[in-house]
């Protein structure tokens, strides 16, 4: 994980269930769907995956989000924002799946980041 | 390079070596630069790596390209039509760099597909290149 590599993406959809089929039907990738997100995920390898998100959710229009793994959200924002980035969503937790944060590159492009959860792990409060 | 899985990642930059640099100290991806195609490119530890490609209009058009590997880009491109994805551009042979090829889904995004040098010679009939262990 720390070795910052790509570990899951967010494909754009207005419809999410009717994009998980195209996408299922093209590449073969499986599709579950999270019921308590209304959420459709796809896995293309063991390790990397992703999911179909609705325009106006934190997803960018017209583009796919990467999400790059880290051990450390806020300090990989802080470092991205020194290198004149800028934070577009702090770190925030994902019930039961982790925490992810977004920053623009100097060019403007969202890039996201990400932290599994560990089994019962959550910050607690 | 296992088929349908992420092979390569695309990013925009109006100024690329730049953008390697950015990366680079952020990410400690590992960058190099291929000076045959005038192509800054990044290497993670582990997964797929990507290359700073000079961004065209505003920042907003596009956004990140990910190319899926796949042995077969016409038959891709030909089922992406037929599931109601439009082609972008056809099938562009890069010699010793492998093919590709872009479409947009039905959403809207555009999605790349990439099949490596070895794969495209093996597809052409041509001399074995050596194999990847």
């Amino acid at each position: 994980m720390a070795v910052h590599s790509v570990v899951h993406m967010e494909i754009p959809a207005a419809d999410p269930a009717a994009t998980s089929k195209f996408y299922s039907d093209l590449f073969g990738w499986q599709i579950t769907h999270d019921a308590q997100f209304d959420y459709y995920m796809f896995q293309m390898t063991p390790e990397v995956g992703g999911g179909f998100v609705t325009p106006d959710s934190h997803s960018q229009p017209g583009g796919v989000l990467v999400y790059i793994g880290t051990d450390d959200i806020e300090a990989t924002l802080v470092r991205a924002v020194e290198l004149g980035g800028q934070v577009v969503q702090s770190k925030m937790e994902i019930p039961g799946s982790g925490w992810f944060g977004t920053f623009a590159d100097p060019n403007g492009y969202r890039m996201a980041l990400f932290t599994p959860m560990k089994r019962n792990q959550h910050t607690g409060g | 390079m296992p088929d349908h899985a992420i092979a390569h990642v695309d990013i925009p930059a109006a100024d690329p070596a730049a953008a390697g640099k950015f990366y680079s100290d952020l990410f400690g991806w590992h960058a190099h630069y291929d000076a045959a195609s005038d192509y800054h490119m990044f290497q993670p530890g582990a997964g797929p790596g990507g290359g700073f490609v000079k961004q065209e209009g505003a920042a907003s058009s596009g956004g990140v390209l990910i190319y899926i590997g796949t042995h077969d880009i016409d038959a891709l491109l030909a089922r992406a039509v037929e599931l109601g994805g439009k082609v972008v551009d056809g099938k562009i042979d890069m010699g010793d760099n492998g093919a590709y090829a872009v479409f947009t889904d039905p959403s809207g995004n555009r999605i790349g597909l990439y099949t490596g040098p070895t794969v495209a010679q093996h597809a052409a009939g041509a001399a074995q290149s050596p194999a990847t262990q």
